[in-house]
């Protein structure tokens, strides 16, 4: 192993603190980061599941939102991705069914290694929510890019389908509000469907002002009911 | 159920007739089962016609004619006077009253009405209608009863009832429970049956309920989107209602019988909460087509949109008093509802409503009262107002929040 290897197995380690010592240093709550790394790297036990952590990371980089340890994975995950059968696959951008038992060959320093990919499910963009004025329907421009990643999502998951869940405030008559939370939830499949996703992925129900997040009579709780909810089907 | 209700009425009546109700004399044992003479107060104080004379300011307590001094009556002022008794036999009851004329010194009426425990409130309603009758000349409404919707938080959810009650509030019965939303109550004309909206299928349907046996339930449309703000035609057989089947929402007609659907609108606006006039002719609905909610009449057949309401930021959920002459609606000016009646004859609109937030406006079957849902510190209540906006009263049920009533027409007898 030459210096340029073990600085890179050093890198490679370190990963899996981030990985595995995350787990750990929830039930053990005894060792320093620093001392965490030394036992791990000294350590053959772990090295299998190292590389395994390692491509996982990377195969699943190209969909998900930026991770925090992203950038310390790069090095590895450019040698290791022309020897992987799933990386043309992942990079179509489908829903992740490749097998995840793939056996790789020739990994520099460790032949032979078995490699069992674990594949982190592509979820969908956490803020679920956008808001509206009152009255008013048309997407806020401060709401465009909780939209714009929810059209991503969908148009790289076309099997991914969602309820567009159309919600109004108590101002005004309730049949009146189902028609308005409709025209919103309306309004945001446009412009989802502009932006990629399949109209058959999409279905919409409106609940005018039934189904209030907040009970309270006043500004802050009117802003927080107009609202469609983005409801992912099958999670 | 045991729903505790009390009643709160406020305001002056003009030109108020004056009426005694003096208490009713109590033949039994115990404490008597129902205060006769307080219920047939309240009813005739909040039609807004009547300005009963307080029991403190009774000179004399008569319970019979017999015993009336009509010279005491007059020195009071008083038109009319009401005296009764209210007795024991066996289990059941009879109440007696007998309604005079103080200015000619005779009976206008008398009855005497065998009751049973249960019965009681509905007959000292009966009793209001039959004075308010003999004295105003107008069909008396005080012994029908009203639909409403309330949510009640349970364990972080809210649950939804439908209920009927008697017209001030009591003898409440849940007749439909749901964890997902219900809205938008409708009386068929005959009173037997009740139209709403419910998401117990997780998207918004029609359904319609005979209230007597609380069992048959049917849903009369099934079309993607909304299905909503249901509307019986006054002969009973068609239902307005809204459909967007996903896209803008217009106002159609079903027909009962052959669930065949008349298309009366077809927008890219907002056309909702459809209601019929008296004679069958006309549908009024709410619609945003000129930028904001207003009022539009469309032929019952189909044919020409007219607008009706011009003024004001919103005025939405609309319906036609009993005669025709006017319409009830949720009136929105600088960020408050309020509900405000239009003569359709005059073109004048009053406000009747002092609230920020009051909708769901309903005649009562004689067009001299109306209710509407208010908020009270937070909490959704019914509140009911006399057609001249004169007298206001409100009807606090403890639990949960109340929205929508609905007045049941005449026409359900018990």
């Amino acid at each position: 192993m030459d210096v340029a290897g073990s600085v890179e197995s050093a890198i490679v380690e370190y990963q899996i603190y981030n990985n595995i010592g995350r787990i750990l240093m929830n039930q053990i709550k005894l060792l320093s980061t620093g001392l965490c790394v030394l036992v791990l790297s000294g350590c053959g036990l772990f090295g299998e599941k190292v590389e395994e952590t390692d491509i996982t990371e990377e195969t699943t980089q190209t969909q998900q939102q930026t991770t925090p340890s992203q950038e310390t994975t790069q090095p590895t995950g450019q040698q290791v991705q022309p020897q992987t059968n799933n990386v043309t696959t992942n990079n179509n951008g489908n829903t992740g069914q490749q097998s995840n038992n793939a056996v790789t060959q020739g990994l520099g320093n460790r032949p032979n290694t078995q490699l069992n990919e674990i594949k982190e499910p592509i979820t969908p963009p956490t803020e679920r929510t956008i808001y509206f004025d009152f009255d008013k329907s048309l997407v806020r421009s401060d709401m465009q890019n909780i939209l714009a990643k929810h059209a991503l999502y969908l148009s790289e998951n076309p099997r991914a389908t969602i309820v567009l869940e159309g919600h109004a405030d108590e101002r005004g008559t309730r049949e009146y509000n189902l028609a308005l939370g409709e025209r919103r939830a309306r309004a945001v499949k446009q412009v989802l469907i502009l932006q990629g996703a399949y109209a058959d992925q999409i279905e919409m129900v409106s609940y005018g002002e039934e189904k209030p997040v907040s009970l309270s009579h006043d500004d802050e709780s009117w802003a927080l009911n107009r609202r469609v909810e983005f409801v992912y089907q099958g999670q | 159920m045991a729903n505790v209700i009390t009643i709160e009425i406020t305001g002056t009546p003009f030109n108020p007739i004056k009426i005694a109700v003096v208490p009713f004399q109590w033949q039994g044992q115990n404490l008597p089962p129902a205060e006769i003479a307080s219920i047939i107060t309240s009813d005739l104080y909040r039609s807004g016609r009547f300005n009963p004379i307080k029991e403190t300011e009774l000179t004399s307590k008569p319970v019979k004619g017999s015993e009336i001094v009509f010279a005491d009556w007059e020195k009071l002022d008083v038109d009319y006077v009401v005296v009764g008794q209210l007795n024991q036999r066996n289990s059941k009851y009879e109440i007696r009253f007998e309604l005079f004329d103080v200015f000619r010194g005779e009976q206008l009426s008398g009855y005497n009405i065998p009751s049973r425990t249960k019965q009681l409130r509905n007959n000292a309603h009966v009793i209001s209608d039959i004075i308010y009758e003999k004295i105003t000349g107008q069909k008396g409404d005080f012994a029908t009863q009203v639909a409403y919707v309330t949510a009640i938080k349970k364990q972080k959810q809210l649950q939804y009832s439908l209920h009927i009650a008697d017209s001030d509030g009591y003898n409440a019965q849940q007749i439909v429970i749901s964890d997902e939303p219900l809205l938008s109550p409708a009386w068929s004309p005959d009173a037997s049956k009740i139209a709403y909206v419910s998401y117990e299928d997780h998207r918004p349907l029609v359904y319609i309920q005979e209230t007597a046996t609380g069992k048959k339930k049917k849903v009369i449309s099934f079309f993607k989107g909304i299905n909503g703000a249901p509307a019986w035609s006054p002969d009973g057989k068609k239902l307005a209602l809204t459909l967007s089947q996903g896209d803008n929402p217009d106002i159609y007609i079903i027909d009962l019988a052959n669930n065949s659907r008349t298309r009366l609108t077809k927008s890219f606006a907002i056309d909702t909460e459809p209601a019929w006039s008296p004679d069958g002719r006309f549908i009024i609905f709410t619609s945003d087509r000129g930028g904001k909610p207003q009022l539009y009449r469309v032929p019952s057949i189909g044919g020409r949109i007219q607008r009706l309401t011009f003024d004001g930021e919103y005025n939405a959920r609309a319906s036609y008093s009993p005669n025709g002459q006017n319409i009830v609606m949720v009136r929105g000016e600088g960020g408050k509802f309020q509900i405000a009646v239009l003569d359709l004859g005059t073109g004048f609109l009053r406000i009747l409503t002092p609230g920020n937030l009051d909708e769901s406006p309903s005649f009562s079957p004689n067009g001299n009262m109306i209710i509407y849902a208010t908020e009270n510190q937070g909490k959704g209540i019914l509140a009911a107002v006399s057609l001249d906006g004169s007298v206001h009263q409100r009807l606090k049920l403890q639990q949960g929040s109340v929205r929508e009533p609905v007045w049941a027409p005449y026409g359900r007898s018990r």
